[in-house]
């Protein structure tokens, strides 16, 4: 695990220095972090009409322009800067497809826009050492791999229930099934998911 | 649900409700629950791990400040810098404001972070840091102190003191402000101003989310100067983006003209304030931002008697006289502004002279240009036509040609008249510049059939119809005036005595519907162009102050 942390924090450091090779590797190795971050915020938008292997696309090349703007150090930081892409993206295409509807006088509640977010500095965890710090975001990007493999049944379940939170019987209203048909599917998914997880560690 | 019950009898159904509650306990950070499950049934300990290694992920995916507020039962408040941050006060177009305790000082101040594309380079930094210390140097009863500026892993940020109470934009949401208290408050405002203006700080982004109220509801301006800092950020090659809502701004700010932003502008900007508290809605709104500019630059505010006709003449010229467009027809400062609305107060008379006829005339011209254009061009041609049936009185037959047309022109502008007046009393005139469009094609095709013309010549106009309608940048304008005109042109053929061929009309019809396509083309050109501006520059405000957490 920590040979694995390193090698991302060891990828950043070379890219930094101008090495392309660690460059094109880390951007590899965070695709499906972007890829998961595009689809749970353009889901927490209701946005349908995007399809997000665009904004991937997108803010893939985006981070690549403009990588030597990036001011942080370690991957965390890395991985924030990157969420913050998405989200801007995110942001402008949901704009377009609503429209003038947002410029709605009576809409203009707090809702929490990503474009106005930050880098994210604010780890839940009090104080992490060093190690604690690369371990979780390459951890971050273990789960997201794993999520993006599923099947998309359930990676819609596993979305919706862990990520998005929602209770199963809204997951069942949402995905137009049982609830019982959903927890299963969600066990299953769960289960693959673990399956998939513990065999990178043991891989790593 | 019946599966649920019979899923439980199951072992993978028990296993399921296991895996819920636990994911559950997770979610709302109930620790004690977790403990109790895991000792209930060993075998989530497998799963344990990795269920929560997913939930970190959901919690990185939103915003950290969300997930806090949402399991806040034993959630401490977060460190920034010297700060703690102690909650969300409000978001705008610069970025957020948090409540923050100054634990050394045991002082708790608002805490303003600076986001988004705008503060990127560390020369970018430096530079709005000049200008927040400048900022902070503004001590007075109506402006909003700013104690400390700086800058915390690489996110700058100001504190200034927390106002308690609703900005008077929340206020305005319950519609306008009554005529005394108004001007009351805006007497108060200018004089803030003017003391901003004379410390050599020009706000730049006066609106009435920009003004908050305090504890004994007397108005506390925020935001200041600041937006200079970031008008400096933008990038020469996108100079005329728009920052924050149109409709407040000077036309100048808003053509993007920022070079020629003086004190004047911000006596704009207190105009569009006032006339707001007075009136309940801005000089200018409109659907998007672009066609707010716009009507910021081109038109002229309805009177404010139009809205409220409680509101004295000597006040309604006071306002108007802040809102002109050229800056040197506005008052040379907010202090005169102060003065001359405390002059109104006290009843005395005003030094500005009021509006010449010629003025005023031009004034109400712009401010209804759709029929005002129409009347340019009708009135004239009724004048005419009326001239000849006076000088050919012995022939009658001359007389009963006219007649019909000189009746028909008259209700052309007559029903002109009727479509604005309706646009200006209803707030949803959506189907007026139809009305518009269509009443101009009938007219004019029934006049053009009366004179029996359906020659190249005359009906020339029906594209120059079609080309005007592509200045709406409406497309199903652009598209009604193009098929009415067709329709328009082919009555007119239909009704023809005697034309030649076949060619003549056929080649009109293509020459109605090329127009048609290119201004439609047009519009649609640049209204992509217009959209991916807006969409480009991230800074629309979606400003809130909600004071209290």
């Amino acid at each position: 695990m920590n040979a694995d942390s390193s090698q991302l924090a060891d990828w950043l450091t070379l890219a930094r220095q101008g090495d392309d090779s660690a460059r094109n590797r880390l951007f590899e190795a965070c695709r499906s972090f972007v890829a998961l971050t595009a689809r749970v915020q353009l889901h927490r938008r209701l946005q349908t009409k995007v399809d997000p292997s665009d904004l991937v696309q997108q803010s893939m090349m985006e981070a690549h322009h403009g990588f030597d703007k990036f001011r942080g150090g370690t991957p965390e930081e890395w991985l924030a800067w990157l969420k913050q892409i998405v989200q801007h993206n995110v942001l402008d295409a949901d704009k377009h497809y609503r429209g003038t509807e947002r410029r709605d006088l009576r809409r203009e509640r707090p809702i929490s826009d990503p474009a106005l977010s930050h880098a994210d500095w604010s780890p839940a965890d009090p104080g992490p050492s060093p190690s604690q710090v690369l371990s979780k975001a390459e951890r971050e990007l273990q789960v997201a791999v794993a999520i993006e493999s599923l099947p998309d049944d359930y990676r819609q379940v596993v979305l919706l229930r862990n990520l998005e939170r929602m209770s199963f019987d809204d997951v069942a209203a949402r995905m137009n099934r049982s609830r019982g048909a959903c927890q299963m599917l969600w066990m299953r998914a769960v289960e693959q998911l673990r399956t998939q997880l513990n065999q990178d560690i043991s891989s790593s | 649900m019946t599966n649920s019950t019979s899923e439980e009898d199951t072992p993978d159904g028990e296993l399921i409700s296991l895996l819920d509650a636990y994911l559950t306990a997770i979610q709302s950070g109930n620790e004690t629950e977790q403990r109790r499950l895991l000792s209930q049934e060993p075998k989530l300990a497998a799963w344990a791990d990795d269920l929560r290694d997913i939930d970190s992920f959901a919690a990185i995916l939103s915003d950290p400040l969300e997930i806090r507020t949402q399991t806040s039962a034993t959630a401490e408040s977060i460190r920034f810098g010297k700060y703690e941050l102690r909650g969300e006060l409000g978001r705008g177009g610069m970025g957020v404001v948090f409540r923050a305790y100054h634990p050394e000082l045991d002082r708790t101040v608002a805490l303003k972070m600076l986001t988004g594309s705008a503060f990127t380079s560390p020369d970018q930094r430096r530079r709005f840091a000049q200008e927040a210390r400048l900022a902070s140097r503004i001590r007075h009863p109506h402006i909003v102190s700013i104690h400390d500026v700086g800058d915390f892993a690489g996110q700058p940020y100001f504190t200034m003191d927390i106002v308690t109470g609703a900005s008077v934009a929340t206020q305005l949401a319950n519609g306008a402000i009554p005529i005394e208290q108004a001007v009351h408050w805006m007497i108060m405002i200018a004089k803030a101003v003017e003391h901003l203006h004379s410390n050599g700080i020009i706000h730049r982004d006066l609106k009435p989310s920009n003004v908050l109220l305090d504890e004994c509801d007397e108005p506390c301006l925020v935001d200041f100067g600041l937006a200079r800092a970031l008008d400096e950020f933008h990038d020469p090659t996108v100079t005329g983006t728009i920052l924050g809502t149109p409709s407040y701004m000077s036309p100048e700010q808003a053509a993007g003209r920022i070079r020629e932003v003086t004190t004047r502008s911000d006596v704009y900007s207190l105009g569009a304030i006032l006339y707001e508290m007075l009136c309940g809605r801005p000089p200018f709104k409109a659907d998007s931002p672009f066609d707010t500019v716009l009507q910021v630059m081109e038109r002229e505010p309805l009177p404010l008697r139009h809205w409220n006709l409680a509101i004295p003449k000597k006040l309604e010229q006071i306002c108007l006289r802040c809102l002109e467009k050229s800056p040197d027809k506005r008052y040379p400062s907010a202090l005169e502004l102060a003065q001359d609305l405390e002059r109104w107060v006290r009843g005395e008379s005003s030094p500005y002279e009021s509006l010449s006829p010629v003025t005023q005339f031009s004034r109400t011209f712009r401010r209804y240009p759709d029929v005002a254009y129409r009347l340019l061009a009708l009135v004239p041609t009724l004048l005419i036509v009326m001239l000849r049936c006076l000088l050919a009185q012995n022939a009658p037959a001359i007389s009963d040609y006219y007649t019909p047309i000189m009746m028909e022109l008259s209700l052309w502008i007559g029903l002109s008249l009727v479509w604005e007046w309706h646009a200006s009393k209803s707030t949803g005139h959506q189907w007026t510049p139809y009305a518009f469009l269509l009443t101009d094609i009938i007219f004019m095709t029934s006049i053009l059939r009366a004179r029996n013309k359906a020659d190249i010549s005359h009906v020339t106009a029906y594209a120059l119809v079609v080309i005007l309608s592509g200045l709406s940048l409406n497309r199903s304008q652009i598209w009604t005036a193009g098929l009415g005109c067709i329709a328009g042109y082919l009555c007119l053929v239909y009704g023809a005595k005697d034309f030649e061929s076949w060619i003549v009309p056929i080649l009109m019809v293509v020459l109605i519907t090329c127009c048609t396509i290119v201004t439609d083309y047009q519009a649609r050109r640049l209204s992509i162009w217009i959209r991916s501006r807006e969409t480009a520059e991230r800074q629309i405000p979606i400003k809130t102050q909600s004071p209290t957490i």
